[in-house]
């Protein structure tokens, strides 16, 4: 589990801005980190690798599914500080969220 | 009965031996090391101790040139007189590390190019922040027995709602993914590899494979031709012996306790400074044998706790601005300066500094006779 969730971060970083995109196929990609904006459509989050930090922006759509303690929940229940797992996919548009998963509440 | 009288001689030298085992210095490795692990620990040493410039990497933003130049008293590995800058935002109850705008560490140096491009000499301070915190370079021994003991270990230690009554409330941080934390001043990174990782990309501004971007200046991008060494600047075998280095680094040896410090250790616990220096920590499985199942002077609980407003100063994580983790205390006797931005010139002024939940353990302290202070202060510094 460490070691997968230290591949999710290192992936993470990978991806960081600046990254190239691959520009054929769409990668899938899995991000843990904490919410830092939920706006209509969109999502970052605050990732990184000790004390490097980063931001990870990805686009929502209405066919993203987000779960929370067990029960479908609509992207704007997550606030900033939840800790939040992302299945998503690079495309030409950037990083598309496919699966929302809500881990831990802020605090 | 010549047997057994033998086997008790054996048994006998062979306790002796071990009592009379060299003490280990600060900079020493573990004990026990086989010889693959002591040829990392010495080639490892060597890249700690490089010193990195803009050709091979260094910056464009940046705190020192090499993990030696902080690091560095009384060996390699140790304290240093560097002190830097953070800041973050605390924003209700949740704390944004301000990556937007360049993350929680405020670079202090730059490059000539980048200062030739953009006119700067330092990060600029991100307009958001509510706080600054100044950071002193800590000893990084026994780092690795650190990184060793199970988070299950950590968290029987926390009790964030003091159901014992005890006004101790230790709890854990957590990082980014929610992974609970332990290093750093306010227990943010959990895991000594990322640490070191981290390290090379905020302190230095080295790329390394598991941090391949660089940071931004203050959220914008580093100018074109500022940085041309492509990234990452350091390799998996670079960044692996600077881990086998720091991670195989030893606590140095307790110096041995005369009548006076024997009492200032019996005070220590006696005062309730151990209810959060907890003194020994216990290591769990490791591939490495020297870290494997080790019991080890910590003095720390890794867990954050409230030290009052007068430390206040950022948050990180889940840490607000006035929680800070439990300093381990390691290699006191050569430290000359004292809590996490290093305001304390001596150890009495380091305890007296203590706040929130340290206000009892502090206050019993003030009210020891003048000889029990100085006996706890000399166990201190046999540390």
């Amino acid at each position: 589990m460490r070691n997968l969730t230290r591949a999710v971060a290192l992936t993470a970083i990978l991806l960081a801005p600046g990254a190239a995109l691959s520009a054929q196929r769409e990668l899938p990609y899995t991000f843990q980190g904490t919410v830092r904006a939920v706006k209509a459509g969109a999502l970052d989050l605050i990732i990184g690798v000790g004390e490097a930090v980063r931001v990870v922006h990805m686009r929502t759509q209405s066919a993203t599914a987000v779960f929370g303690e067990g029960a479908s929940i609509a992207l704007g229940d997550l606030q900033p500080g939840d800790v939040v797992r992302a299945d998503c996919r690079l495309t030409q548009a950037g990083l598309i969220a496919d699966k929302i998963e809500l881990k831990r509440r802020a605090p | 009965m010549n047997g057994a009288r033998g086997w008790a001689a054996v048994a006998l030298l062979i306790s002796v031996a071990a009592g009379c085992e060299r003490p280990l210095k600060p900079g020493d490795p573990l004990r026990g090391l086989n010889r693959a692990e002591q040829d990392r620990f010495a080639r490892g040493k060597v890249v700690f101790d490089s010193t990195f410039t803009p050709g091979k990497g260094l910056g464009p933003l940046f705190n020192a040139t090499g993990c030696g130049e902080c690091h560095e008293e009384p060996a390699k590995g140790g304290s240093g007189d560097e002190v830097e800058v953070h800041a973050t935002a605390f924003k209700g109850r949740v704390c944004d590390p301000l990556v937007e705008e360049g993350g929680f560490v405020i670079q202090q140096h730059t490059t000539p190019a980048l200062k030739q491009a953009l006119g700067i000499d330092s990060e600029p301070f991100p307009p958001s922040a509510t706080a600054r915190a100044m950071r002193t370079s800590p000893v990084v021994f026994a780092r690795g027995l650190l990184d060793a003991v199970p988070e299950s270990v950590i968290l029987a230690y926390a009790d964030p709602e003091d159901k014992n009554h005890d006004g101790i409330a230790g709890r854990p941080n957590r990082f980014t993914d929610g992974r609970v934390g332990r290093f750093g001043r306010k227990a943010f990174v959990p895991a000594l590899d990322e640490f070191n990782a981290g390290a090379f990309s905020a302190e230095m501004g080295i790329t390394n494979p598991a941090v391949r971007t660089e940071e931004t200046v203050g959220g914008k991008p580093i100018p074109a031709g500022v940085d041309p060494v492509p990234e990452p600047e350091i390799n998996q075998e670079e960044l692996d012996l600077t881990d086998a280095f720091v991670r195989l680094l030893a606590p140095p040896t307790p110096l041995k306790l005369g009548r006076d410090g024997r009492r200032g250790r019996e005070l220590f616990s006696d005062i309730g400074c151990a209810a959060c220096h907890v003194p020994t920590l216990r290591t769990g499985d490791s591939p490495i044998a020297a870290l494997r199942n080790k019991e080890f002077a910590a003095y720390t609980d890794l867990l954050l706790h409230d030290m009052g407003p007068d430390l206040a100063d950022i948050c990180l994580g889940l840490a607000k601005p006035s929680d800070f983790r439990t300093e381990p205390l390691l290699d006191l006797r050569d430290a000359k300066h004292f809590l996490h931005d290093g305001r304390a010139a001596t150890l009495e002024q380091a305890i007296e500094g203590h706040g929130g939940e340290a206000t009892g353990a502090r206050d019993r302290f003030k009210g020891l006779p003048a000889a029990d202070r100085a006996a706890l202060v000399a166990f201190l510094k046999s540390l």
